[in-house]
């Protein structure tokens, strides 16, 4: 889940930044490709966050203290 | 103050929460009222400072304490939303606060190819939060510390490892609060008129009154304060702005309908005449520093024996005193030697080669990248540097985030693990409400000066303009270059620092929204320098002066020690920042890469890698700081005056120095890794 989630961070961000040139291509006109990245990953960071509070919250309340 | 964190003392913070935002709702309704009535603006700014300054030295005054474990963590019972939103104020500095929509006006997607950012830093200080969340704040919290550096002693064992760490701290910390105190410092001295210096100075004492006296509960309930002020100083003004612009105030939602009129615009003033003449004349004046550059030390001699001439013959004329003292001051202002000669007409050069370009150098707002990936193998590189560029700062903002310590110990400040990760969503939550505001507020005030800034005559320009250049010529310049008497968008360039500042004068608001502003502006200084001096003295106190065993001190004693280092460090930022070093942004970008490069390798391996060893983290934090501070001064045309290093170090890759911990954290981790396995940890210590 822990690796879902960073996969997902990853492609979100540097996916989508790097790629940047070719979607506002594949976009056209409607869709910026600025307004997605100031405001669409944005969301997909909090989206993340918020499931991994509520999914680890549920699944590991007080373990895991990694040493 | 013992309250139990059950539901009771919740509701009860809502209750505050709310008459606290109702009464500076009324607060700033009254001054509006006050305002239309006539009252002067001399008075509106220092108002503001006074009374916001006045309400978080008093929130600093009730939650004085020298209890430990209230003065470190504060008693580890702060409900997660408040938590959140302390450390929202904690993070968004005067950086984010204030340089951010300035970023995002003068650098657009992703800034020019000399200078990445734009939205790298929109996304870099969000990003981050997800590796916060998901990597470190809760398995933090489970270990129940005081510091960052506790853990490395902790995990590790020995003194090494938590010294190297509480050195990081302190280094990083200390570049991230002068850019603060700076802030503070132009805003102080706006709204008051005083000197900037003495701006500093006034500044410093709220943010003394908060952390002196209480310590980390103290500051979290500022934070939180200065959080709703914040957030309203924002919100305000980008709303009345998209009132005015769209006759929506939802600015977020409606911003993007600008985009293509700023394309539009800019088309236009690419193609309007008197931009290109003002373009060339600046190339002309770039040409001019080039052919200085070309024999340094001619030119220099040159210059120093026409000024030389000029007082001769002022005195053999028996020319008025004033007149010889102005141009001995020429005189004495020309570069000392030929190295600093070249390190000052270069950046000249630099930056008149800049306006020389097509709309005074800013890129295309909305184009991802500079340069074309389909176009002559110049712009195809210069795209490719400008994409690395950009990933390469969001990346060094990423971990940096992930490696403040200042942020870090927000968390430890929560009731148990899940309040930590619940409370880093509340964080991200609060912070995304004003960063998605920045974008649209950068883009409005494009517009805005675009369309109705340019164009206009030199004689009924704003008075902002001149006011602010009057605190630093940095921050706005203006020159009517061709003479025309009319301002070209070309001729106006404007520092990042002061876009958000001025943007309700620009957009012609009230005076009460600008003061309102600068107070926000304030309040995120503010809350961050208090969280950021509490580490460092933290660090120093708590992790370096005190050796175990030696001379063991009553937890009292350490607290009132903490309190004396915290006012030195003070003090020395304050002299620091009246240096003017260098703009917020570059200062805080280069304190990320090195918290970055610094905690983030050996604190990964140590939390998810048992094998890691103390020699390895010690070894790993080395490097990868070694790393990112070589890599840094090697490029920063002071530091390598001052260590007289060779001119220009070649750049690795095309990576700008600000973004050392692209090339640390690599060092950091390999390091670590190697020296891990080559001296494991002792087994009868257990990992």
């Amino acid at each position: 889940m822990r690796l879902a989630l960073l996969l997902l961070w990853a492609a979100a961000s540097f996916g989508t930044c790097y790629l940047a040139r070719d979607l506002q291509a594949l976009l056209g006109q409607r869709l910026q490709a600025y307004g997605l990245a100031a405001q669409g990953i944005l969301i997909v960071f909090i989206v993340l966050v918020v499931a991994n509070a509520w999914y680890f919250n549920r699944h590991q309340p007080e373990a895991d203290a990694g040493v | 103050m013992s309250e139990p964190s059950g539901p009771g003392y919740q509701r009860r913070l809502h209750l505050i929460l709310a008459g606290y935002v109702a009464s500076v709702l009324v607060f700033l309704v009254a001054l509006y009222t006050a305002e239309q009535a006539g009252l002067s603006r001399h008075w509106i700014g220092p108002i503001f400072l006074f009374s916001t300054v006045m309400v978080y030295a008093a929130i600093g005054v009730w939650g004085r304490t020298s209890d430990p474990v209230e003065y470190y963590v504060a008693g580890r019972r702060i409900p997660p939303m408040y938590n959140g939103m302390a450390a929202a104020a904690d993070w968004m500095s005067a950086a984010s606060f204030i340089s951010l929509p300035g970023a995002l006006y003068l650098q657009g997607f992703s800034g020019t190819p000399g200078q990445a950012g734009g939205l790298a830093y929109l996304l870099g200080w969000t990003g981050g939060f997800c590796l916060v969340a998901i990597l470190i704040a809760p398995q933090l919290r489970a270990l129940k510390l005081y510091t960052v550096p506790d853990f490395f002693q902790l995990r590790f064992g020995g003194r090494w490892p938590r010294r190297i760490a509480a050195l990081a701290a302190v280094l990083c910390s200390f570049t991230y609060v002068v850019a603060q105190i700076y802030g503070v410092g132009l805003i102080a001295s706006r709204l008051t008129g005083v000197q900037f210096e003495i701006g500093i100075m006034l500044g410093l004492g709220g943010v003394l009154l908060c952390s002196f006296l209480g310590g980390m509960r103290a500051i979290t309930w500022t934070q939180v304060s200065q959080y709703v002020v914040l957030l309203l100083a924002f919100l305000i003004p980008v709303s009345w702005l998209a009132w005015q612009q769209f006759g929506n105030p939802l600015a977020p939602l409606v911003y993007g309908t600008q985009m293509p009129q700023i394309a539009a615009l800019e088309q236009r003033l690419r193609d309007d005449p008197a931009e290109q003449e003002v373009a060339a004349l600046y190339r002309d004046r770039a040409l001019g520093w080039e052919t200085r550059l070309r024999d340094v030390d001619a030119a220099l001699a040159g210059d120093r024996e026409a000024a030389q001439e000029r007082i001769r013959a002022m005195r053999a004329r028996n020319a008025d005193v004033g007149e010889i003292v102005v141009a001995s001051r020429a005189l004495a202002q020309l570069p000392r030697d030929a190295q600093a000669a070249r390190e000052r007409w270069t950046r000249a050069q630099r930056e008149d080669t800049e306006r020389g370009q097509a709309l005074g150098g800013l890129p295309s707002h909305a184009t991802p990248f500079a340069g074309d990936p389909r176009g002559t193998p110049a712009e195809q590189e210069t795209f490719e540097l400008s994409r690395r560029n950009f990933l390469a700062l969001m990346f060094c903002l990423m971990v940096g985030t992930a490696g403040l310590p200042h942020l870090l110990t927000r968390y430890y400040t929560v009731t148990s693990v899940s309040a930590a990760r619940s409370s880093v969503a509340w964080s991200l939550v609060f912070i995304a409400v004003l960063y998605a505001g920045a974008p649209a507020l950068a883009a409005m005030v494009k517009y805005e000066v675009m369309q109705h800034l340019a164009g206009s005559h030199f004689d009924t320009l704003p008075d902002w303009i001149a006011q602010w250049a009057r605190v630093d010529p940095a921050l706005v310049s203006i020159e009517d270059i061709n003479g025309d008497g009319i301002l070209q968008f070309g001729e106006l360039r404007l520092g990042a620092d002061v876009v958000m500042l001025a943007a309700p004068e620009l957009a012609g608001l009230p005076y009460l929204v600008s003061g309102l502003v600068a107070a926000g502006g304030l309040a995120a200084a503010l809350s961050t320098a208090d969280g950021l001096l509490l580490t460092i003295s933290n660090a120093v106190v708590h992790d370096l002066a005190l050796p175990e065993g030696k001379r063991p001190l009553t937890p009292e004693q350490q607290v009132i020690f903490t309190k004396f280092a915290l006012l030195a460090v003070a003090m020395l930022a304050a002299v620091v920042a009246a240096l003017r070093p260098a703009e917020i942004l570059s200062l805080v970008s280069a304190s990320f890469s090195l918290a970055g490069s610094a905690f983030v390798p050996a604190m990964l391996l140590g939390l998810f890698w048992r094998r890691a060893s103390r020699a390895g983290a010690t070894a790993g934090m080395l490097a990868g700081l070694g790393v990112a501070v070589y890599y840094m001064v090697a490029h920063s045309a002071g530091a390598r005056e001052w260590a007289g290093l060779a001119p220009q170090a070649p750049l690795w890759w095309g990576i700008q120095p600000v973004s050392a911990a692209v090339f640390g954290v690599p060092a950091g981790v390999a390091v670590t890794v190697v020296v891990s396995l080559l001296r494991p940890a002792r087994p009868t210590r257990p990992a």
